[in-house]
């Protein structure tokens, strides 16, 4: 396979060479990071053959929705107006996975001391990160528009089919140009440390958009008007690149042909000059990027560890030893400052809203009517579920980039280990449940009214006391002790549906409780607080294997 | 004699911070060398006095920089594709793709410095036998010792022939062995007109093979010379000498407070 791709590659050749790049160092660069590639993933499903590929299955997963988008598309005639629609998701789709994931792969520092003191150009070097990644995003591409093009040729004849295929490799290369263009484009507004910082956030922003856009945008499609919608050209039509891919597809029915031939064009060129602009004028403040981060390691960060903050003092309410007052402070201090660790929690948080909005279904052109009309309802039962994303941090707990750093659990003398996960499982329920449960029963008092309040709390309890129960019955490795990498096993996912199949019950169990009167609800409330006390106790004096 | 050759390194005024939001670490604090062709240079100094942001600023890793370094005589801000063709780095910390095999890793960096595949192959196998190494050339790294890495990152530091070599702590990890033998290389390679550019920590060490040692602390360099030049009654050895200069020679006054550490409670 790399070697395929390198012949791919070497069929551009002379055009590379045109933007300025020195093709022997970029092909060495390139094959240096697909070998490496090839090398690691083997010997990881090696070790559990049981799982596929990661990879592997995201494409399958890529392969499906694409399918599906498809067919939700199917019944729109006109071509460009389908097609514009099915590279615009496709483009956002790729947007998603580039910055999600693929952003670690551009501005990967670990290998600056080995080639930044060689003679390679800013542009070669980017270019050979732009290739590297294209190969994985050309794979997602292919996967998403499989389905659609078999789909599509019981519509359209061979040419389309093919124009469309090559669309979507056009598509990609757009995309990755404007991502690109975008990260160039900020870190010279933003600099340094604060440039990860803000990637993080727009990561997180993705996160939940295209989360509220899976749940929210089919419903708003209205197949029956799709059939007879026409997209008309107009002036800003040019400025949409997906349209430029899709007139590039329509191009080949040869109608219209005018407008058709500018979209063609647009397609071809955009791509082209863009990557001289990005190539050959960018790539000196892409070096610049990565020279920073040689130099951030050599800053000292000075933090407030003197200083200590309101909530580390919190920890003498909580926790009832030494060990796990210990547990908290780090997991405090760790999660206040790994970005990694507020990649993968955040976004589960910013969920909530959009989940509120989902399962409540508020009637927006009557908001206040359907508002009081969901006071008379059961349904701040959903706000209980919704607490359990804020519980959902535990499970990020065992990971950390620096797993090395474990081995003073092993070597020091010392086999409280119970303790400490009981401190930084406490920790994270003060600092991630306990404000958004607090958040949400606030808006259930408002809407509902104080009555209810004993139910929230003894639903806020029982989450609680089932998150403390998963902790138990899993093997749950002492905090920040495990790769990342071993999280891709879709472990998080089994649990997470586990919970969520327990949040069932909880709700059925406030509900059984909303029957009694409130002192026998906060009578149960107070003995589930006992449980969790003991469940506590239990995470303390259990033995842990420590690896 | 060698002196009045044209310096091969010339340093005006360098300067370097590391900001961070409002705080501002001034790391190199201006300093002004010329380095001569031939010269193996010792460059030592306190854990974080600056000596890797020197040589990282040099190699080219750390683009921006205040003041003017000429190489070669030419410009290094504005030459430093040309220049970089020219000189070779050892990193420290073993930073290397250690799922290549030394081979393969000596081919890449090899090609990334332009050299024909063929020249390219013979060298790196000489280089190998040099080391030591040919029968793990087709090893991969990711089980090899910290020494072997280190005589790999070695290998690909001077596979280009360079004229100037920068190594960081290049005998971390080396056996006594691997130390006489690249104690020998530097010495050749000095013999040949090349310039020898190195950090380390082990006194006993850049006292013995260097021309000139270069100590600075808190970004300036504060003794610069032939040990025999720099030695003064209190110091006969270089260890004491960069003890006396550092701020480190109240080591016995530093111990009681250590003792007194442990034994108050």
């Amino acid at each position: 396979m790399i070697n395929f791709s390198l012949f791919f590659v070497r069929l551009f050749r002379k055009l590379i060479q045109l933007w300025g790049v020195d093709y022997p160092q970029f092909e060495a660069l390139l094959r240096n990071k697909l070998v490496l590639d090839f090398r690691r993933n083997p010997s990881k499903h090696k070790s559990s053959k049981k799982k596929k590929n990661p990879f592997l299955s995201q494409l399958i997963t890529f392969a499906s929705i694409g399918g599906f988008i498809e067919f939700s598309l199917y019944s729109i005639n006109d071509i460009l107006l389908n097609f514009t629609i099915l590279y615009s998701i496709i483009m956002v789709m790729l947007a998603t996975t580039l910055i999600n994931e693929f952003t670690a792969v551009l501005f990967d520092e670990r290998d600056n001391d080995i080639l930044l003191a060689r003679p390679i150009s800013h542009r070669t070097l980017l270019l050979a990160r732009l290739m590297h990644i294209q190969f994985y995003v050309g794979y997602i591409a292919l996967a998403l528009s499989f389905i659609s093009g078999i789909v599509l040729a019981f519509k359209y004849n061979v040419l389309i089919i093919i124009a469309y295929f090559l669309g979507v490799g056009l598509s990609a290369w757009i995309t990755l140009l404007f991502t690109i263009f975008f990260y160039l484009a900020l870190s010279k507004v933003i600099k340094g440390n604060k440039f990860k910082d803000f990637i993080t956030y727009v990561q997180i922003f993705l996160a939940v958009v295209i989360f509220g856009g899976y749940q929210l945008v089919p419903q708003i499609i209205d197949t029956d008007a799709m059939k007879h919608i026409y997209m008309s050209v107009h002036w800003w039509t040019y400025l949409i690149p997906p349209a430029w891919v899709a007139g590039f597809v329509k191009f080949f029915t040869f109608t219209d042909t005018m407008n058709m031939a500018i979209f063609f064009t647009l397609a071809l060129a955009v791509p082209f000059f863009g990557a001289i602009v990005v190539v050959r004028f960018l790539s000196k403040g892409f070096g610049n990027i990565l020279g920073q981060s040689t130099a951030d390691k050599n800053s000292l960060i000075e933090t407030r560890s003197l200083k200590e903050k309101f909530s580390d003092h919190l920890n003498r309410l909580f926790c009832v030893t030494e060990m796990e007052k210990l547990g908290w402070k780090l997991t405090m201090k760790i999660t206040r400052r790994d970005r990694k660790f507020k990649q993968s929690v955040y976004p589960m948080l910013g969920i909530i809203p959009v989940m509120a909005i989902l399962m409540l279904k508020p009637d927006f052109r009557d908001f206040t009517g359907s508002i009081h009309k969901m006071g008379n309802s059961y349904r701040y039962l959903f706000f209980i579920f919704l607490g359990f994303f804020g519980t959902m941090s535990i499970m990020q707990l065992p990971f950390t980039d620096t797993p090395e750093a474990s081995w003073i659990y092993k070597a020091l003398p010392f086999n409280q280990h119970g303790h400490i996960i009981s401190g930084a499982v406490k920790a994270l329920l003060y600092k991630f449940f306990f404000p958004v449960y607090s958040l949400l029963t606030i808006c259930t008092l408002l809407i509902w009214n104080i009555r209810i309040f004993p139910e929230m709390l003894l639903g806020g309890l029982l989450t609680i006391f089932m998150s403390l129960i998963m902790v138990t019955s899993q093997k749950t490795k002492l905090p920040f002790t495990q790769p990342r990498e071993v999280q891709q096993k879709g472990g998080t996912m089994i649990m997470m549906f586990l919970g969520m199949f327990l949040m069932g019950a909880i709700i059925g169990l406030v509900y059984l409780s909303s029957l009694l009167p409130a002192w026998g609800i906060l009578i149960i409330s107070l003995f589930v607080m006992g449980m969790i006390v003991l469940t506590n106790r239990f995470i303390r004096s259990k033995k842990y294997m420590i690896i | 004699m060698k002196q009045i050759e044209s310096p091969h390194i010339t340093i005006r005024n360098l300067k370097k911070s590391f900001s961070n939001g409002k705080t501002k670490n001034e790391v190199l604090k201006g300093i002004n060398l010329d380095i001569y062709p031939g010269q193996i240079i010792g460059y030592i100094g306190p854990n974080g006095a600056g000596k890797s942001t020197t040589v990282k600023i040099l190699c080219g890793i750390i683009p921006d920089f205040e003041g003017e370094i000429t190489m070669f005589g030419q410009d290094l801000k504005s030459n430093g594709l040309e220049i970089k063709k020219r000189i070779g780095y050892v990193p420290e910390n073993g930073a290397l793709y250690d799922l290549l095999t030394p081979n393969e890793y000596l081919t890449f960096i090899g090609t990334l410095y332009g050299l024909e595949a063929h020249s390219l192959e013979k060298r790196a196998k000489q280089l190998l036998s040099f080391f030591g190494m040919e029968e793990h050339a087709d090893q991969r790294m990711d089980t090899f010792s910290k020494g072997m890495k280190q005589k790999t990152l070695i290998m690909s530091g001077i596979i280009n022939d360079p004229d100037i070599l920068f190594l960081d702590e290049p005998l971390s990890g080396l056996d006594a062995n691997s130390v006489i033998l690249v104690k020998e290389m530097l010495t050749q390679l000095a013999s040949n007109g090349k310039t020898i550019f190195y950090c380390s920590h082990l006194m006993d060490i850049v006292e013995k093979i260097s021309d000139r040692i270069l100590l600075i602390n808190d970004g300036n360099v504060i003794a610069d010379g032939k040990f025999e030049e720099l030695k003064t009654d209190q110091s006969a050895t270089l260890e004491q000498l960069f003890a006396q200069l550092t701020g480190g020679q109240n080591s016995n006054s530093n111990a009681d407070v250590l003792f007194k550490a442990f034994n108050e409670n």
